[in-house]
């Protein structure tokens, strides 16, 4: 028998960066064409202008931090990260008055989102508004709790917040917690996330999902998974937000598509189902797993 | 089937991401990319899943939450020429192999003749002669794809497909990566990757009814074949455009 192995000078993998670690590409094959004009107008990569604007806000360069962030987001407004680095950055530019409509959008999609809180009622305060600094001030007191304790990161937002109405200044510098922001932070935060979802841990993973979109933005990848833990949480109107996010940042994102799909299988819009698996295997003219998954979710759907 | 045409499905499947399943699989990882030709791979490098070059820790969650086992601790890809921890005798090594795509990584239960057939191609790397590298051209994703068609045409047909189905899916995978080195830019070329699409879809229509037991699949990729010749043509003449020419794959990387 003759057998004989050709060691041949393959591109072996030499990194899979998180662009790529079980990170999908954004989007793959297919080509756009025929789309109207208004689908047409310039897009922006939300990803590489959130980078950008972290970049930017880092440096001081506070004016290109909100043009980039203001780019990022009018692709995918619904990133808490991005609104508040938006208000951080206009209040970088001394323009408080700015800052109160994307603070308040990061509160509305990250009502968790301490920084947001703080700086908002700050800017109230800043800008002449005391009724309004004082009604921030109060939700945040609420949240805290009776038993507010002095050292928790809420109770440190409150102590700035009265320090400044009373005239003093903010000692916590503005977007703590992004500064060390990294695409290799990042890839560890997703990797831990997608080993959590594994192992069913999807409040958990979520945790780390939030971190890595902290350092990379309106990932495709991060929001799909996003998508994935909170509907296997049963939130499937928010997970349906998320991969409805993805695909404004990616429309031909597989792990979106085939994630989406399965939610419509769950809520038995089978047909739906079987117009994503057809737009996947329009995409994956080479074969791809996620239609390979979604075919049997919709034939699993079907036997049972 | 001869000995020879047998190692070559075993190694198809070898090469096939789609074996895989879960992370891997959606990286396009197949066991080829930790084991070139059944060796090891000392430039592996998964950010969060390698230490040093050529390691990777494959029990952690985020390939299967089943051999988690709570430290980060990679390991050497090891090289499957040489005598292993895994005995080539009776099932021993049908079984590993089964627990590795299913509990390792996610993956389908392979089908009895994938096994098997994993398995005569494992067993023949210890006795198989290992060839110098030589660069890669378009010959060897077209003997591939030839190779993957032939042995798709000659094993027996099971329910769900079973190997039939990952060959085609590994003459899909071969197809992918022509279409990557041609990039396209002028329209003649565009339409060329448009062909090895429609080849690739074509390919995936057939595998779709391969469950069907009237269906002939062996009529359906002979007409295939036919068709594909004719793109085949068209690649070779054109390969001096593409990124298997080493100049243009130079000039590609560097960004020109």
């Amino acid at each position: 028998m003759r057998k004989h192995l050709n060691k041949m000078a393959v591109v072996s993998i030499l990194a899979l960066s998180c662009a790529g670690v079980g990170l999908h590409a954004a989007g793959s094959g297919g080509g756009g064409g025929g789309s109207a004009p208004s689908q047409s107008s310039p897009r922006y990569d939300p990803v590489a202008e959130y980078q950008k604007g972290l970049a930017a806000f880092e440096a001081k360069d506070f004016k290109a931090a909100v043009r980039a962030f203001r780019r990022s987001l009018s692709v995918v407004e619904e990133n808490a990260a991005g609104q508040y680095l938006l208000g951080a950055s206009y209040i970088g530019l001394e323009n408080h008055k700015r800052a109160i409509r994307p603070l308040k959008k990061a509160i509305k999609y990250n009502e968790n989102m301490v920084q947001a809180h703080r700086d908002l009622a700050i800017s109230y305060h800043k800008i002449g508004k005391p009724e309004k600094a004082q009604a921030a001030l109060a939700v945040m007191e609420t949240k805290c709790g009776a038993n507010c304790a002095a050292d928790s990161a809420l109770g440190v937002a409150i102590g700035e917040v009265k320090a400044v109405m009373a005239g003093g200044r903010a000692s916590i510098p503005r977007a703590s917690g992004f500064q060390f922001a990294s695409a290799q932070n990042g890839d560890g935060y997703y990797v831990r996330a997608t080993a959590l979802i594994n192992q069913g841990e999807y409040e958990s993973a979520l945790a780390e999902l939030n971190q890595a979109a902290k350092n990379f933005g309106p990932h495709p990848d991060i929001l799909t998974y996003q998508g994935f833990a909170n509907r296997k949480l049963k939130k499937y109107d928010l997970a349906e937000q998320y991969y409805q996010r993805a695909l404004a940042v990616a429309p031909n994102h597989l792990g979106a598509i085939e994630y989406y799909g399965e939610l419509k299988v769950e809520r038995g819009d089978m047909k739906g189902a079987k117009q994503h698996l057809a737009q996947l295997d329009r995409l994956c003219s080479f074969g791809c797993v996620e239609a390979e998954e979604l075919r049997r979710w919709i034939k699993s759907a079907h036997t049972s | 089937m001869g000995k020879d045409q047998r190692f070559r499905t075993g190694r198809l499947l070898f090469q096939t991401p789609l074996l895989l399943g879960g992370q891997a699989a959606r990286a396009g990882i197949s066991c080829e990319s930790c084991h070139i030709a059944g060796t090891d791979n000392p430039h592996f490098m998964l950010p969060g899943m390698s230490g040093a070059g050529g390691t990777a820790d494959v029990t952690n969650s985020f390939f299967s939450a089943l051999r988690e086992n709570g430290s980060f601790d990679p390991v050497a890809i090891p090289d499957l020429t040489k005598p292993g921890k895994v005995s080539h005798d009776g099932e021993a090594l049908e079984k590993f192999i089964r627990d590795l795509i299913v509990e390792e990584f996610s993956g389908d239960e392979p089908a009895p003749d994938v096994i098997a057939a994993l398995a005569f191609y494992i067993r023949g790397l210890r006795d198989a002669d290992i060839l110098p590298a030589k660069p890669l051209t378009l010959d060897h994703p077209l003997k591939q794809i030839d190779r993957a068609i032939l042995s798709a045409k000659t094993e027996p047909k099971t329910p769900e497909g079973g190997a039939i189905y990952l060959l085609l899916a590994s003459a899909r995978h071969q197809l992918g990566l022509i279409h990557e080195r041609y990039p396209g830019r002028k329209f003649a070329e565009q339409r060329l990757r448009n062909d090895i699409r429609r080849h690739g879809q074509e390919l995936g229509r057939i595998q779709r009814r391969l469950d069907d037991p009237d269906y002939n699949h062996r009529s359906a990729l002979l007409r295939w074949s036919k068709l594909f010749d004719g793109t085949k043509k068209k690649l070779r003449r054109a390969e001096g455009n593409s990124l298997y020419d080493p100049g243009k794959l130079k000039d590609a990387l560097n960004g020109k």
